[in-house]
Parts: C-alpha cells; structure tokens; sequence
C-alpha cells in the first residue's frame, strides 16, 4: 500500500529534505518499506511492508558470493521481507530487543504509549515492551537523549537485535 | 501435514532439513545467531529469525527465543536436527505446551534415552547383550573399585549423561581407577550439569556399529541396517559407511530385530540409533541409544533409498510407517567423509575464517551435504564441519575409489583455512580401510607423513 501528498510550497535543500524523510519513517505507523520525499512541485510517497505472515525481518544480505556450484540456489530463492537495516544513522543510538517477541509501544491498549518522537529520555527509561513468553520484557533507553524514530508498530514480531528505538543522545 | 516447521539448527543440517521440507510442501523457518546472519544456510528458508547473539547459549540454545520464534513465525512443528536441543527433554516438553510439534520422541522416552544408565537397564530387559558393567550409577570410589574387581580391566568410566564423546575416561590400571573416577565424575559435572557415572568393561580393539531404527506412533517399528564407524578421533567419527565390511546378513537379520525390540520397547517414536561394539569373535554389544537424526545419516539413505527427514516429518505428523522390512535391504555401498574446517597438522585445531574457494564434488552418486559457499564465513562459535560428502557405489571397492574421486575434486580455501580432505583421502588410501579391517583404534595409530619426527636427546 501507499499513500502520496503534493503540495506546491517549495521544499528545502537535501538536508532538509532527508531530515524530513528520517522524520516520516519514525512518525508513519508499520514497518516502512521506502520513502520518497521530492523537491520541485514538493511531493511525498510512502510504501508499506506488504501485511502478510508475521514473520521477522530478514538477516543481512549475505557477503557478495560468487556464483555457487550446483546445489545452492540463486539469490532469488531468498526469502522475501522487508529488511530491517541493521544500525541507525550516524549519530543515532538505536535500543535494539533483547529477545525474540512482540513490539508494544505502551503498557496496554488503553494507555497512551511510552514515548512519541521528540520526546527526552533518560537512561533506564522504560520506552516499551516486547512481550516473550508471555512475559511483558521491559526495554529501557541505554542513552540519555531525544526519541528520533519508532520502528516497530504495535503488535510486530520482532527478532534479536532488531532495532526498535533511535535515539539521539545528548551532548556532554 | 505441518505447513511451516522451525529448524532449530544451523548449518548443513539445517539445509538438509529445509530441502525435504520444501519436498514435502512445507514452508522451512529457520533460525540463526548473529555470528550467522550472512549464513548461506537461511537462503533455502521461507523466512529466518535472529534468535539471539554469537554464543549457542544465548541462541540456538536459548530456549524462550526459539520458542518464541517459532509461535511468531506461524510454525506447526520444530525440528531439532542433531546436538542443541535435539536431546532435551525439557526443550519438547515446552514445545508441546506452546501445541508446537516435536519432530522426535516423546519428552518421557527422551528422558530415558538420555540417561545410560537407564537405557541399559532397559535395553537389558528387552533382551540386548550388554558388555559387562554397572545398570546403576556408581556412587563411590570404592564401589568403583568392587565393580572393577569383578569385571576386569580395562575399563572404561563414562558420564551418565555424556554425549559427543565427551566425559569417558579408559582405565587399564587399578593404580589408576580412584583419580580416573573423581575426574569423570568432576567433567561430568561441568559438562553435563549431572555428576552420575557408570562404569563398563572396555573393548580393546573393537569396530563401532550402530543400527538405524524407525518407529511410528502406532507400535510399528523397522530397521534400515547398519553402519560402520570405526574410524574416529577422540571419540569423534570421522568416516562412516553402510553396510559394515565386518556385519554378514546373519548378524544383520539378528541384530536389526533386536535394535528395533528395543526402541519399540520403550516407545520409541522417530527416527532413532541404536550404537553396539563389535568384537573380534563377531559379538555385539549394545553401548547407548541416540533419539535424533545423526550426521552420518546419509550412508544410510543412499543404500536404502530412504530419506530419513522425510519419515521423521511423517511420523511426527501421525502417519504410520508405509517401508515394510522386506523393502529395506541394503543395496551397493555408500561411504560418508566428514570435511571439518581444522588443520590436522596443528592436532586438528580449528580454522574458523572466510572461504575465498569452495568447489565441492559432483558427479554420479557424489552426493555433497554442506551450508558453505565461495565467500562463506565460518564463525568460531560452533563445530568445525563445513561439508560432508557421500558416494554410493554397487561395492566397497567401486565407492573407495569414487570417494578418491570426488576428494581430489574438492577445493576449498581461504586465509588461514586448512581442512581434514587430505587426510580422508589419506584414510581411503590406508590398507586396513582398503581392506575393511578398521578398529576403534585406527586412526590414533594412523601415520600422519607431515608430523616432524622427534629424536630423543
């Protein structure tokens, strides 16, 4: 699925115009394929991982391997999922699932969520849970910082490492 | 039948798993550690989860990530492959209260299949030779002392819950039978989490042969026949084959019934061996039963042109068996040489790194098990085997030489990357493997040319 906006107020420079897709990928709900944000004639376009099995993200591509001899099959066997990038952008600190389960951005349905984008965090902050054998795992921030990005949606299995929280850390 | 099965493994047995699962119509998961998140492995999967870091403790091992990888991937069963959790009772035993199917025993037959001690009590009962020794576990240094006096020297002290090779101490001496058991019993601790050790006579000179069993859930049971393993290192097989140059059909049609009494006579479900020790007067002696797939299974598929993951997944799944005993004669020979990424002139130190070269062996009956690729990285975390390769051929001496064969066809390097395809080819070479004659003992008197010689002072 997705979704396009023009406007006709002229856009920035590349800087702004990749702060504002970093901004988009953390802010937009679901697990973000790839996102477009243009200059001229301003236009945004935001495509979604397709909704089917719940399955975790993907590993790393393999390292770039010469074509195998008979028996391996070809890169097109491999399994077909939105990549989850493994660490955040320069800069960024990324709390990562300890364990595998499911992502929870607040403690209950009913409850606002733990942390939005731009918040401020402290070290050992709980910023969400992901649910394992029926255990709610607390995730606490590592750093001390402000909320850049969200990358998990409600409900999402996650895998080990899986990046779940960017922040940026404070200076000092 | 299963339409998504988690392999909880790695490696070329989780490839293996996954081929007969995409056979069967069933969607593969697996599952990795960080250290083989490049691991051309996951590329024959549906989908891979990252299931914890580089160690197997914090991963593979790590049993509520498994599980939960396979309750978040849609998965109906799990199949453990070998060593991990493949022999846990309480790994099943969680499986099923999470209503994922086990592909392997019940945790109850597990338990006991995993205690020695219990297995030859057991076994005993449905009638197996057993070698001289205790049922029981020896509780005292001093009971050690009696049993000995009673059975003779040598013998050998083992974990009762040892596996791999792993927690055995041989003993030719009285002087020597009190430290050799406060040391076993100190590794089987460590090891193994379980003190209790057994003691039995030990035989010198030889051959390892072991049955392949299959058994359904319904009380049915069958043998696929033998294989010889007698060519090992520290307890670790190196070589195997099917049939064993040293079993005939008698001891063929005795011993195979005998195996599958046994498995059925303590429920026995799947696909499990049953390990004996052959001596030179032609006795067999039964030594311990493995409830898993075993890396040497191959020998056995391409003599009887079974595939055994396949009849795992069915009889898992509730099927009955279909192979009926007369169908299950081996034909031809097959030979299988495990290639480990190890240096064998560093005492077969392991050379983990990444392959520049990899060009496996193909050709009639040239069947090559493996996970690894040009570019492949292999991680030190975990065993050394990067590739097993299995010939089969009408007779032993046609699958000597097109094991030969397919050795020298086998290329792999890579910065630091040494493996043991010399010396197989070495052993295909040796005499007593070119006559049959290969002993427990062979390969710890096998000359390695490269070895500089020492001269006394």
């Amino acid at each position: 699925m997705s979704a396009e906006k023009r406007s006709n107020e002229p856009a920035g420079d590349l800087g702004s115009l990749t702060d504002h897709a970093v901004d988009l990928v953390g802010r937009l709900p679901g697990h973000v394929n790839r996102v477009r944000v243009a200059s001229g004639g301003s236009e945004i376009e935001v495509e979604w991982a397709s909704a089917a099995p719940p399955a975790a993200a993907v590993a790393p591509a393999a390292p770039s391997v010469t074509p195998p001899p008979a028996g391996v099959p070809a890169a097109d066997a491999a399994p077909p999922q939105a990549t989850a990038e493994a660490g955040a952008q320069a800069g960024l600190v990324s709390v990562s699932s300890p364990v595998v389960g499911v992502f929870y951005d607040r403690p209950s349905p009913d409850d606002p969520p733990f942390v939005a984008v731009g918040d401020r965090v402290s070290v050992g902050e709980q910023v969400a849970i992901v649910e394992a054998m029926k255990l709610m795992n607390p995730i606490l921030a590592d750093v001390a910082g402000e909320v850049v990005a969200i990358r998990a949606a409600a409900g999402e299995a996650v895998q080990f490492d899986q990046p779940l929280i960017d922040i940026r850390p404070l200076e000092g | 039948m299963f339409s998504r099965v988690l392999i909880a493994n790695r490696g070329e047995i989780a490839v293996r798993i996954a081929r007969t699962c995409r056979e069967l119509g069933i969607e593969p998961v697996m599952i990795h550690s960080t250290a083989d998140a490049g691991s051309a492995a996951l590329r024959y999967a549906e989908d891979v989860v990252c299931v914890g870091g580089d160690r197997a403790a914090g991963s593979y091992l790590y049993i509520p990530n498994v599980i939960e990888a396979a309750l978040r991937s849609g998965a109906d069963a799990i199949h453990p492959g070998y060593g991990f959790l493949s022999e846990d009772p309480y790994f099943a035993e969680i499986c099923e209260d999470n209503d994922l199917t086990f592909i392997g025993p019940s945790p109850q037959v597990m338990e006991k299949v995993g205690s020695k001690a219990v297995t030859r009590e057991l076994m005993a009962a449905a009638g197996l030779p057993l070698l001289p020794g205790t049922r029981d576990a020896v509780a005292t240094v001093e009971q050690a002392h009696a049993i000995a006096a009673d059975i003779g020297y040598p013998l050998v002290i083992k974990a009762v819950a040892g596996g791999g090779g792993r927690g055995i101490t041989m003993v030719r001496r009285r002087e020597d039978l009190s430290d050799a058991y406060r040391t076993t019993r100190a590794t089987a601790l460590a090891t193994f989490r379980d003190s209790n050790v057994y003691i039995e006579r030990y035989l010198d000179h030889a051959r390892h042969i072991e049955v392949q069993v299959l058994c359904d859930a319904h009380g049915n049971g069958v043998h696929l026949g033998e294989r010889d393993c007698s060519v090992q290192r520290r307890h670790q097989k190196l070589v195997e084959e099917a049939p064993s140059p040293a079993v005939g059909p008698q001891l063929r049609s005795t011993l195979g019934p005998l195996a599958v009494r046994g498995a059925l006579s303590i429920g026995y479900r799947g696909v499990g061996t049953m390990e004996f020790l052959l001596d030179d007067e032609g006795n067999a002696w039964f030594m311990e039963m493995n409830g898993r797939i075993q890396v040497e299974h191959p020998v056995t598929e391409m003599v009887t042109g079974v595939d055994l993951v396949r009849e795992q997944i069915l009889v898992a799944a509730g099927h009955p068996l279909t192979a009926r005993q007369d169908d299950l004669t081996p034909r031809g020979h097959s030979i299988e040489c495990r290639v480990n990424a190890e240096d064998p002139d560093r005492d077969f130190a392991p050379t983990p790194g990444r392959l520049t070269v990899f060009e496996p062996p193909a050709g009639p009956w040239t069947r090559v098990d493996t996970h690894c690729t040009a570019g492949s990285t292999i991680p030190p975390y975990y065993d050394s085997l990067i590739a097993k390769v299995i010939v089969w051929a009408p007779d032993r001496a046609q699958a000597i030489a097109r094991m030969k064969r397919a050795l020298a066809e086998f290329h792999v390097e890579g910065p630091g990357i040494a493996t043991t395809i010399g010396l197989h080819q070495r052993i295909m070479d040796a005499p007593e493997f070119v006559d049959g004659t290969v002993h427990l003992d062979f390969l710890s008197t096998f000359a390695q040319p490269s070895l500089p010689e020492s001269r006394p002072a």
